[in-house]
């Protein structure tokens, strides 16, 4: 397995284990624990980063620069996040506003919202001549070679 | 972002203006679906767009099936109460728009033009070689498809009945005759066609909606010092709903994203591979704009009901029509009714087109029917079965949205969660994961569905109720992927050549 397919599936099983263990505490306990909402945060950003590694594997585009994309992308969201949860209540009047919003608000709101909505549709622009165009390289042949005649399935339903 | 149903009545501010501006929406819909039948002649014209569509229309197409009325209705009552907690449902979209693109448009364009998949469940049967994982692929989407589209009907019959007047029964039947009509004579071809007609006009609608409530307010600062004066939770980083409630909604709706088969759908129609490079910038920028209403309308009122310009609102649901009684003008109403209109029936078109094509063509395959190619005019014969579906699973749909309010909502609630419990292990991860097996995509897709299902009849009948924060289709989407992972890691069975599955082995096309 490429290592960038395994980093992919690391990250999403760990993304999603993280939230699970998230639910769980909160569960357990009745009320989520004060580290509840930073795992479900960290999971959260984990999952959604590892099934980008994971098309840009099947794309063929792991490059230096896709792979600092995504990392980068993984620090903003976790830092985004992180500052909104570190920072005590500022809301009340005369509160610090940022481009409009309360200063917590706006680093989720900007940092979440708006970073990745202006980098990522160009980085995938820009690596798509680099890509595979409409490759399946995740798809193997003896799996589903014949998936279109149903007489050569192997289970039923 | 389909979530919470429309519950109850909305009233109608704009008087013959907007029925006028209604009735024109309809004509054009109308000539759409006459264009649309003339073109349609097989299966793959019906369900596949005939693979035809550029990038623009893909984009459109996919935003305006993505946001549904909750955009316009559900969403600023949910920003009016809940505050900062409702962002949490439209923020993923920063990723979705690309990742979806970036993890499934060339597996599953690939699929469509090598395997002649049409469906989502189908690529999820070619992926694993796996008639189970087909059926039960298909079935996971049925069952979320039909509250999904009831819930929609039942919103649809409310904005009828406030722009016409005709009783609430009477608008969820002349609602779904309206898209059925067009669904059945020009499939999905007329839908996509139609999408980007009602994504412009849901696009229009927004931008003009988003720029009276920022005027309302004094502009965003305005409205934040207002509502800040007074409920400082409301624009916490979580609003009211408390960071886990948030993030929770953050997690569903971004990782569940790749999982919503109106969407994926779309992949497979594209005219080439080379439509998908600006197809997440412009879905992005379609989404951004159409968007704007949501964020901007539910804080606007907070504000206005903070300053005493309009009284506390009786229903969360009465955010929009009450901000269009007291901050648009009334020419502009009738454009955000039909922007609603528009909202509603692009994603039960699209809803009914994936269902259709489950009845149709991947059940039957699942129990050990062969199909036929697409494409060829054999498939005329799927084509009619298509539109029998699609009448079908529109009339029960519109029969359901008929029950007592509280079991709609109970349908439609878990529908997003659902599709993502089901459809993100074994779609999303196994089209990128040479390591997936099929036993793992069925039980993963079966986990998803046990879950789901259970939890919410739990909790709906009140015999469990998870904590605040903790909802079932994030559990859901946990156990599913869980069980995904680990039985493919343990269970990797060896080929029919003996040798394992791995990426290695995978010949490149």
């Amino acid at each position: 397995m490429p290592a960038a397919t395994r980093t992919g599936i690391v990250l999403v099983t760990g993304g999603v284990a993280a939230a699970g263990a998230a639910y769980a505490a909160a569960a357990g306990l009745g009320t989520a624990p004060a580290w509840a909402p930073w795992l479900l945060a960290i999971g959260a950003s984990g999952g959604s980063v590892g099934l980008f590694v994971l098309g840009a594997a099947t794309r063929g585009t792991v490059t230096p620069r896709v792979t600092a994309l995504l990392a980068g992308l993984f620090v903003v969201l976790v830092t985004s996040f992180g500052v909104a949860l570190a920072l005590g209540p500022r809301e009340g009047p005369g509160g610090p506003l940022l481009l409009g919003l309360p200063l917590r608000l706006a680093v989720v709101f900007y940092g979440v919202g708006f970073v990745p909505l202006l980098a990522l549709p160009l980085a995938y622009a820009r690596t798509f001549p680099a890509a595979r165009d409409g490759a399946a390289a995740a798809v193997p042949r003896d799996a589903g070679d014949d998936a279109r005649g149903s007489s050569q399935h192997t289970d039923h339903a | 972002m389909t979530t919470a149903p429309q519950s109850a009545a909305i009233a109608n501010v704009g008087g013959a203006s907007t029925a006028v501006t209604m009735a024109a929406y309809f004509v054009v819909l109308a000539g759409i679906a006459v264009w649309a039948t003339r073109r349609t002649r097989t299966s793959a014209d019906f369900f596949v767009a005939g693979r035809s569509l550029g990038t623009v229309v893909l984009g459109v197409s996919a935003m305006a099936a993505t946001l549904s009325g909750f955009t316009f209705v559900g969403g600023p009552g949910l920003f009016y109460s809940a505050g900062a907690t409702a962002l949490f449902i439209v923020l993923p979209a920063s990723l979705t728009n690309t990742l979806g693109a970036w993890a499934l448009a060339g597996p599953l364009y690939e699929l469509s033009r090598t395997r002649d998949v049409i469906t989502i469940p189908g690529a999820i049967g070619a992926r694993y070689g796996s008639r189970a994982a087909q059926g039960w692929a298909a079935v996971a989407i049925l069952v979320a498809l039909v509250g999904y589209i009831a819930t929609n009907f039942l919103a649809l019959g409310y904005v009828i009945d406030a722009v016409f007047g005709t009783g609430l029964s009477a608008g969820i039947w002349a609602g779904a005759i309206v898209v059925v009509g067009y669904s059945v004579a020009g499939g999905i071809l007329a839908g996509v066609y139609a999408d980007v007609f009602q994504g412009t006009v849901m696009a229009g609608a927004s931008v003009a909606a988003c720029w009276f409530a920022l005027r309302s307010g004094g502009g965003l600062g305005g409205i934040s010092r207002t509502i800040m004066g007074a409920d400082a939770a409301f624009l916490s980083p979580w609003g009211a709903g408390g960071a886990m409630t948030a993030l929770s909604y953050f997690f569903v709706f971004g990782v569940g994203s790749l999982a919503q088969p109106h969407i994926s759908h779309k992949y497979l129609m594209a005219r080439d591979a080379r439509q998908f490079r600006w197809y997440p910038m412009v879905m992005t920028v379609a989404m951004t704009l159409t968007l704007l209403l949501y964020l901007t309308v539910g804080i606007a009122v907070k504000a206005m009901v903070v300053r005493g310009a309009m009284p506390p609102l009786a229903r969360n649901d009465d955010a929009m029509p009450a901000f269009l009684l007291h901050a648009v003008p009334v020419g502009v109403a009738g454009v955000v009714f039909a922007g609603v209109a528009a909202a509603i029936m692009s994603t039960v078109n699209s809803f009914l087109s994936v269902g259709a094509a489950a009845i149709t063509h991947d059940l039957p395959r699942a129990f050990g029917r062969a199909g036929r190619a697409a494409g060829t005019a054999a498939s005329a014969t799927d084509l009619g079965r298509g539109r029998v579906s699609t009448i079908v699973l529109a009339l029960g749909a519109a029969a359901i949205a008929h029950a007592p309010g509280a079991q709609v909502a109970f349908l439609g609630v878990f529908g997003y969660g659902l599709f993502a419990s089901t459809l993100v292990p074994a779609l999303a991860i196994g089209l990128n994961w040479p390591g997936a097996t099929a036993p793992a995509a069925v039980a993963s897709i079966v986990a998803g569905l046990v879950v789901t299902l259970g939890g919410e009849s739990l909790n709906y009948l009140g015999v469990y109720r998870l904590p605040a924060g903790v909802p079932w289709s994030g559990v859901a989407l946990v156990v599913s992927t869980l069980l995904f992972v680990g039985a493919s890691a343990v269970g990797r069975a060896p080929t029919s050549r003996g040798a394992p599955r791995s990426a290695g082995s995978t010949p490149r096309p």
